[in-house]
Protein backbone atom coordinates (compact mmCIF):
# COMPACT_ATOMS: atom_id res chain seq x y z
CA UNK A 1 0.00 0.00 0.00
CA UNK A 2 1.47 3.16 -0.71
CA UNK A 3 0.64 5.40 2.06
CA UNK A 4 1.46 8.91 -0.25
CA UNK A 5 -1.99 7.99 -2.16
CA UNK A 6 -4.01 7.55 1.32
CA UNK A 7 -3.11 10.89 1.95
CA UNK A 8 -5.10 13.20 -0.97
CA UNK A 9 -7.81 15.40 0.02
CA UNK A 10 -10.93 13.94 0.84
CA UNK A 11 -12.25 16.12 -1.99
CA UNK A 12 -10.74 14.28 -4.71
CA UNK A 13 -12.68 11.13 -2.79
CA UNK A 14 -15.94 13.34 -2.68
CA UNK A 15 -15.38 13.84 -6.35
CA UNK A 16 -15.18 10.10 -7.49
CA UNK A 17 -18.28 9.70 -5.52
CA UNK A 18 -19.70 12.03 -6.95
CA UNK A 19 -19.11 11.07 -10.25
CA UNK A 20 -20.05 7.34 -9.59
CA UNK A 21 -23.27 8.47 -8.48
CA UNK A 22 -23.58 10.65 -11.80
CA UNK A 23 -23.08 7.83 -14.07
CA UNK A 24 -25.29 5.49 -12.10
CA UNK A 25 -28.62 7.61 -13.18
CA UNK A 26 -27.10 8.99 -16.53
CA UNK A 27 -28.53 7.87 -19.85
CA UNK A 28 -27.05 4.67 -21.32
CA UNK A 29 -24.77 6.71 -23.19
CA UNK A 30 -22.95 8.04 -19.98
CA UNK A 31 -22.79 4.74 -18.81
CA UNK A 32 -20.57 3.70 -21.54
CA UNK A 33 -18.13 6.45 -20.58
CA UNK A 34 -18.25 5.07 -17.05
CA UNK A 35 -15.56 1.94 -18.66
CA UNK A 36 -12.04 2.26 -17.60
CA UNK A 37 -9.83 1.32 -20.31
CA UNK A 38 -7.01 0.78 -17.61
CA UNK A 39 -9.34 -1.71 -15.54
CA UNK A 40 -7.96 -5.05 -16.14
CA UNK A 41 -9.36 -7.91 -13.81
CA UNK A 42 -6.70 -9.96 -12.10
CA UNK A 43 -3.88 -8.74 -14.20
CA UNK A 44 -3.06 -8.62 -17.65
CA UNK A 45 -1.17 -11.63 -17.82
CA UNK A 46 -3.67 -14.01 -17.16
CA UNK A 47 -5.87 -12.10 -19.91
CA UNK A 48 -3.46 -12.99 -22.21
CA UNK A 49 -3.32 -16.54 -21.41
CA UNK A 50 -7.70 -16.29 -21.32
CA UNK A 51 -7.66 -14.87 -25.17
CA UNK A 52 -4.55 -17.71 -26.11
CA UNK A 53 -6.94 -20.48 -24.76
CA UNK A 54 -10.05 -19.17 -26.34
CA UNK A 55 -8.02 -19.09 -29.76
CA UNK A 56 -7.22 -23.05 -29.10
CA UNK A 57 -10.58 -23.47 -28.63
CA UNK A 58 -11.38 -21.48 -31.33
CA UNK A 59 -9.53 -23.46 -33.30
CA UNK A 60 -11.19 -27.02 -32.44
CA UNK A 61 -14.88 -25.23 -33.34
CA UNK A 62 -13.12 -24.27 -36.76
CA UNK A 63 -12.43 -28.11 -37.24
CA UNK A 64 -15.73 -29.02 -35.73
CA UNK A 65 -17.35 -26.69 -38.59
CA UNK A 66 -15.16 -28.08 -41.01
CA UNK A 67 -15.35 -31.52 -40.20
CA UNK A 68 -19.27 -30.80 -39.79
CA UNK A 69 -19.90 -29.66 -43.38
CA UNK A 70 -17.89 -32.79 -45.31
CA UNK A 71 -19.41 -35.22 -42.87
CA UNK A 72 -23.02 -34.10 -42.28
CA UNK A 73 -23.97 -37.94 -41.84
CA UNK A 74 -21.59 -38.93 -38.65
CA UNK A 75 -22.72 -35.22 -37.34
CA UNK A 76 -26.14 -36.10 -37.82
CA UNK A 77 -25.88 -39.59 -35.52
CA UNK A 78 -22.98 -38.60 -33.24
CA UNK A 79 -24.97 -36.99 -30.68
CA UNK A 80 -27.51 -39.40 -30.54
CA UNK A 81 -24.60 -42.07 -29.24
CA UNK A 82 -23.07 -39.75 -26.75
CA UNK A 83 -24.52 -39.53 -23.24
CA UNK A 84 -26.76 -36.35 -23.36
CA UNK A 85 -27.27 -37.04 -19.75
CA UNK A 86 -23.66 -37.38 -18.47
CA UNK A 87 -23.15 -34.18 -20.28
CA UNK A 88 -25.72 -32.41 -19.03
CA UNK A 89 -24.83 -33.07 -15.68
CA UNK A 90 -21.75 -31.60 -16.11
CA UNK A 91 -22.67 -28.56 -17.59
CA UNK A 92 -24.58 -28.01 -14.66
CA UNK A 93 -21.68 -28.51 -11.90
CA UNK A 94 -19.65 -26.16 -14.44
CA UNK A 95 -22.42 -23.55 -14.05
CA UNK A 96 -22.30 -23.97 -10.30
CA UNK A 97 -18.97 -24.29 -9.78
CA UNK A 98 -18.62 -20.78 -11.58
CA UNK A 99 -21.25 -19.59 -9.53
CA UNK A 100 -19.31 -20.80 -6.10
CA UNK A 101 -16.28 -18.63 -7.86
CA UNK A 102 -18.15 -15.43 -7.73
CA UNK A 103 -19.82 -16.48 -4.12
CA UNK A 104 -16.14 -16.85 -2.74
CA UNK A 105 -15.12 -13.31 -3.86
CA UNK A 106 -17.94 -11.90 -2.87
CA UNK A 107 -17.29 -13.56 0.63
CA UNK A 108 -13.90 -12.32 0.59
CA UNK A 109 -14.98 -8.42 -0.38
CA UNK A 110 -17.25 -8.77 2.55
CA UNK A 111 -14.12 -9.55 5.01
CA UNK A 112 -15.45 -13.25 5.87
CA UNK A 113 -12.47 -15.36 4.36
CA UNK A 114 -13.92 -18.36 5.92
CA UNK A 115 -16.91 -18.20 3.72
CA UNK A 116 -14.97 -17.28 0.99
CA UNK A 117 -12.84 -20.69 1.22
CA UNK A 118 -15.63 -22.50 1.99
CA UNK A 119 -17.30 -21.19 -1.50
CA UNK A 120 -13.11 -21.82 -3.21
CA UNK A 121 -13.02 -25.68 -2.00
CA UNK A 122 -16.53 -26.41 -3.56
CA UNK A 123 -15.32 -24.81 -6.97
CA UNK A 124 -12.78 -27.74 -6.79
CA UNK A 125 -15.07 -30.08 -5.82
CA UNK A 126 -17.45 -29.38 -8.89
CA UNK A 127 -13.96 -29.35 -10.83
CA UNK A 128 -13.55 -32.26 -9.10
CA UNK A 129 -16.85 -33.99 -10.23
CA UNK A 130 -16.52 -32.92 -13.43
CA UNK A 131 -13.13 -35.01 -14.04
CA UNK A 132 -15.12 -38.20 -12.56
CA UNK A 133 -18.26 -37.75 -14.63
CA UNK A 134 -15.79 -37.10 -18.02
CA UNK A 135 -13.90 -40.37 -16.62
CA UNK A 136 -16.90 -42.28 -16.54
CA UNK A 137 -18.29 -41.09 -19.75
CA UNK A 138 -15.35 -42.04 -21.17
CA UNK A 139 -15.52 -45.13 -20.34
CA UNK A 140 -18.96 -45.77 -21.34
CA UNK A 141 -18.00 -45.08 -24.53
CA UNK A 142 -15.51 -47.31 -24.97
CA UNK A 143 -17.97 -50.13 -23.96
CA UNK A 144 -19.67 -49.75 -26.75
CA UNK A 145 -17.22 -49.13 -28.83
CA UNK A 146 -16.74 -45.44 -29.38
CA UNK A 147 -12.99 -44.33 -30.10
CA UNK A 148 -11.44 -41.49 -30.86
CA UNK A 149 -10.65 -43.24 -34.95
CA UNK A 150 -14.17 -44.32 -35.09
CA UNK A 151 -15.65 -41.71 -37.00
CA UNK A 152 -15.07 -38.32 -37.73
CA UNK A 153 -17.41 -36.94 -35.27
CA UNK A 154 -16.07 -38.88 -32.32
CA UNK A 155 -12.45 -37.80 -32.90
CA UNK A 156 -13.46 -34.20 -32.44
CA UNK A 157 -15.83 -35.00 -29.81
CA UNK A 158 -12.63 -36.35 -27.91
CA UNK A 159 -9.85 -34.27 -28.83
CA UNK A 160 -12.06 -30.91 -27.75
CA UNK A 161 -13.47 -32.54 -24.73
CA UNK A 162 -10.02 -33.94 -23.78
CA UNK A 163 -8.45 -30.62 -23.88
CA UNK A 164 -11.51 -29.28 -22.56
CA UNK A 165 -10.72 -31.34 -19.62
CA UNK A 166 -6.94 -30.75 -18.83
CA UNK A 167 -8.30 -26.93 -18.90
CA UNK A 168 -10.27 -28.23 -15.52
CA UNK A 169 -7.99 -30.20 -14.28
CA UNK A 170 -5.03 -26.85 -13.87
CA UNK A 171 -8.16 -24.23 -13.47
CA UNK A 172 -8.78 -26.23 -10.60
CA UNK A 173 -5.14 -26.33 -9.32
CA UNK A 174 -5.30 -21.94 -9.87
CA UNK A 175 -8.53 -22.02 -7.09
CA UNK A 176 -6.37 -24.14 -4.68
CA UNK A 177 -3.78 -21.92 -5.05
CA UNK A 178 -6.02 -18.70 -4.16
CA UNK A 179 -7.37 -20.60 -1.43
CA UNK A 180 -3.73 -21.00 0.03
CA UNK A 181 -3.22 -17.63 -0.59
CA UNK A 182 -6.32 -16.26 1.41
CA UNK A 183 -5.24 -19.03 4.19
CA UNK A 184 -2.28 -17.80 4.67
CA UNK A 185 -3.57 -14.15 4.33
CA UNK A 186 -1.90 -12.78 1.02
CA UNK A 187 -5.49 -12.00 0.33
CA UNK A 188 -8.03 -10.31 2.40
CA UNK A 189 -11.14 -7.97 1.25
CA UNK A 190 -9.16 -4.99 -0.63
CA UNK A 191 -6.12 -7.07 -2.09
CA UNK A 192 -7.18 -10.01 -4.32
CA UNK A 193 -6.04 -9.85 -7.80
CA UNK A 194 -4.27 -13.13 -7.76
CA UNK A 195 -8.18 -15.05 -7.00
CA UNK A 196 -9.80 -12.47 -9.61
CA UNK A 197 -7.72 -13.73 -12.25
CA UNK A 198 -7.32 -17.15 -11.36
CA UNK A 199 -12.03 -16.99 -11.09
CA UNK A 200 -11.72 -15.49 -15.02
CA UNK A 201 -10.07 -17.95 -15.85
CA UNK A 202 -12.45 -20.78 -14.20
CA UNK A 203 -14.99 -18.83 -15.81
CA UNK A 204 -13.70 -19.00 -19.28
CA UNK A 205 -13.27 -22.44 -18.82
CA UNK A 206 -16.98 -22.50 -18.21
CA UNK A 207 -17.64 -20.43 -20.84
CA UNK A 208 -15.96 -22.99 -23.62
CA UNK A 209 -17.90 -25.60 -22.11
CA UNK A 210 -21.09 -23.83 -22.53
CA UNK A 211 -20.04 -23.35 -26.29
CA UNK A 212 -18.71 -27.55 -26.45
CA UNK A 213 -22.22 -28.76 -25.03
CA UNK A 214 -24.61 -28.08 -27.33
CA UNK A 215 -22.19 -28.28 -30.59
CA UNK A 216 -21.42 -31.88 -29.82
CA UNK A 217 -24.43 -32.90 -27.62
CA UNK A 218 -27.25 -31.27 -28.87
CA UNK A 219 -26.77 -29.67 -32.49
CA UNK A 220 -27.78 -32.07 -35.59
CA UNK B 1 -6.12 -2.05 -8.71
CA UNK B 2 -6.98 -1.36 -5.39
CA UNK B 3 -9.22 1.54 -6.64
CA UNK B 4 -10.80 -0.66 -8.66
CA UNK B 5 -11.32 -3.27 -5.68
CA UNK B 6 -12.94 -0.47 -4.03
CA UNK B 7 -15.13 0.55 -7.30
CA UNK B 8 -16.49 -2.71 -7.10
CA UNK B 9 -17.05 -3.01 -3.64
CA UNK B 10 -19.12 -0.14 -3.96
CA UNK B 11 -21.04 -0.67 -6.56
CA UNK B 12 -21.84 -4.23 -6.26
CA UNK B 13 -24.36 -5.95 -4.21
CA UNK B 14 -23.90 -8.58 -1.34
CA UNK B 15 -24.08 -11.16 -4.24
CA UNK B 16 -27.69 -12.68 -3.55
CA UNK B 17 -28.94 -11.88 -7.01
CA UNK B 18 -26.49 -13.96 -8.62
CA UNK B 19 -28.32 -16.92 -7.47
CA UNK B 20 -31.24 -15.74 -10.25
CA UNK B 21 -28.60 -15.79 -12.28
CA UNK B 22 -27.11 -19.16 -11.58
CA UNK B 23 -30.68 -20.78 -11.62
CA UNK B 24 -31.36 -18.95 -15.53
CA UNK B 25 -28.31 -21.12 -16.30
CA UNK B 26 -29.28 -24.62 -15.04
CA UNK B 27 -33.03 -24.20 -16.04
CA UNK B 28 -31.46 -23.29 -19.98
CA UNK B 29 -29.22 -25.72 -19.87
CA UNK B 30 -32.29 -28.14 -19.03
CA UNK B 31 -33.67 -27.06 -21.86
CA UNK B 32 -30.50 -27.71 -24.05
CA UNK B 33 -31.18 -31.23 -22.81
CA UNK B 34 -34.52 -31.61 -23.19
CA UNK B 35 -33.74 -30.25 -27.31
CA UNK B 36 -30.76 -33.10 -27.84
CA UNK B 37 -32.83 -35.78 -26.36
CA UNK B 38 -36.49 -35.38 -27.69
CA UNK B 39 -36.40 -32.64 -30.77
CA UNK B 40 -35.55 -33.64 -34.63
CA UNK B 41 -33.03 -30.88 -36.60
CA UNK B 42 -34.32 -28.16 -37.72
CA UNK B 43 -33.44 -24.30 -38.50
CA UNK B 44 -35.33 -23.09 -36.00
CA UNK B 45 -33.80 -25.12 -33.42
CA UNK B 46 -30.54 -24.27 -34.27
CA UNK B 47 -31.08 -20.68 -33.62
CA UNK B 48 -32.54 -21.43 -30.23
CA UNK B 49 -29.73 -23.38 -29.44
CA UNK B 50 -26.75 -21.35 -30.75
CA UNK B 51 -29.41 -18.22 -28.91
CA UNK B 52 -29.28 -20.08 -26.01
CA UNK B 53 -24.92 -19.87 -25.89
CA UNK B 54 -25.29 -16.10 -26.59
CA UNK B 55 -27.56 -15.68 -23.29
CA UNK B 56 -25.75 -17.84 -21.23
CA UNK B 57 -22.50 -16.83 -22.09
CA UNK B 58 -23.90 -12.68 -21.62
CA UNK B 59 -24.76 -13.98 -17.99
CA UNK B 60 -21.63 -15.42 -17.10
CA UNK B 61 -19.48 -12.54 -18.91
CA UNK B 62 -21.82 -9.58 -17.01
CA UNK B 63 -22.56 -11.13 -13.90
CA UNK B 64 -20.06 -13.52 -12.70
CA UNK B 65 -16.97 -12.54 -14.55
CA UNK B 66 -18.11 -9.03 -13.64
CA UNK B 67 -16.65 -8.04 -16.84
CA UNK B 68 -19.39 -4.75 -17.33
CA UNK B 69 -17.42 -2.85 -14.86
CA UNK B 70 -13.78 -3.79 -16.70
CA UNK B 71 -12.09 -2.41 -19.70
CA UNK B 72 -14.14 -2.71 -23.06
CA UNK B 73 -11.43 -3.56 -24.49
CA UNK B 74 -11.61 -7.42 -22.84
CA UNK B 75 -15.55 -7.05 -22.45
CA UNK B 76 -16.13 -6.27 -25.72
CA UNK B 77 -13.82 -8.97 -27.32
CA UNK B 78 -15.25 -11.86 -24.83
CA UNK B 79 -19.08 -10.92 -26.22
CA UNK B 80 -17.87 -11.04 -29.74
CA UNK B 81 -16.12 -14.10 -29.23
CA UNK B 82 -19.64 -15.89 -28.11
CA UNK B 83 -21.39 -13.92 -30.91
CA UNK B 84 -19.57 -15.24 -33.98
CA UNK B 85 -19.13 -18.98 -33.40
CA UNK B 86 -22.92 -19.27 -32.63
CA UNK B 87 -23.80 -17.13 -35.79
CA UNK B 88 -20.78 -19.42 -37.61
CA UNK B 89 -22.63 -22.85 -36.44
CA UNK B 90 -25.94 -21.60 -38.22
CA UNK B 91 -24.38 -20.21 -41.19
CA UNK B 92 -23.26 -24.18 -41.33
CA UNK B 93 -26.43 -25.44 -40.04
CA UNK B 94 -27.81 -23.51 -43.45
CA UNK B 95 -24.91 -23.89 -46.12
CA UNK B 96 -22.66 -26.84 -45.38
CA UNK B 97 -22.40 -27.29 -49.05
CA UNK B 98 -20.53 -23.87 -49.25
CA UNK B 99 -18.06 -24.43 -46.13
CA UNK B 100 -16.76 -28.34 -47.47
CA UNK B 101 -16.42 -26.71 -50.89
CA UNK B 102 -14.59 -23.66 -49.57
CA UNK B 103 -12.41 -26.45 -47.54
CA UNK B 104 -12.20 -28.85 -49.77
CA UNK B 105 -8.55 -29.42 -51.20
CA UNK B 106 -9.24 -31.21 -54.05
CA UNK B 107 -10.59 -29.90 -57.17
Amino acid sequence: MNHSNSQQPDAALAADISSELTTATAPPDKLKQAFDPKVVPGNPAIWVGIFSELTEFGIFFVIYFICRAHYPQEFLEGPLQLHTTAGTINTLVLITSSFCVVKGIFALRDSRPDAAIRWLWMTVGAGMLYLIIKYWEYQWNVDRGIEVNTNNFFAVYYYTTFNHMLHVGWGSGGIIWAISQIKSGNYDAKNHSGLIAAACYWHMIDLAWLMIFPFLYVLR
Amino acid sequence: MGDYMNKLATLSANGKHLKYYWFLLMAMTLINAAIAEQAEPSLLITIMICAMIVIKARLVIDHFMELKSASPYIYHMMNTYFYIFPLVAVLVWLYPETLAEWTSLGP
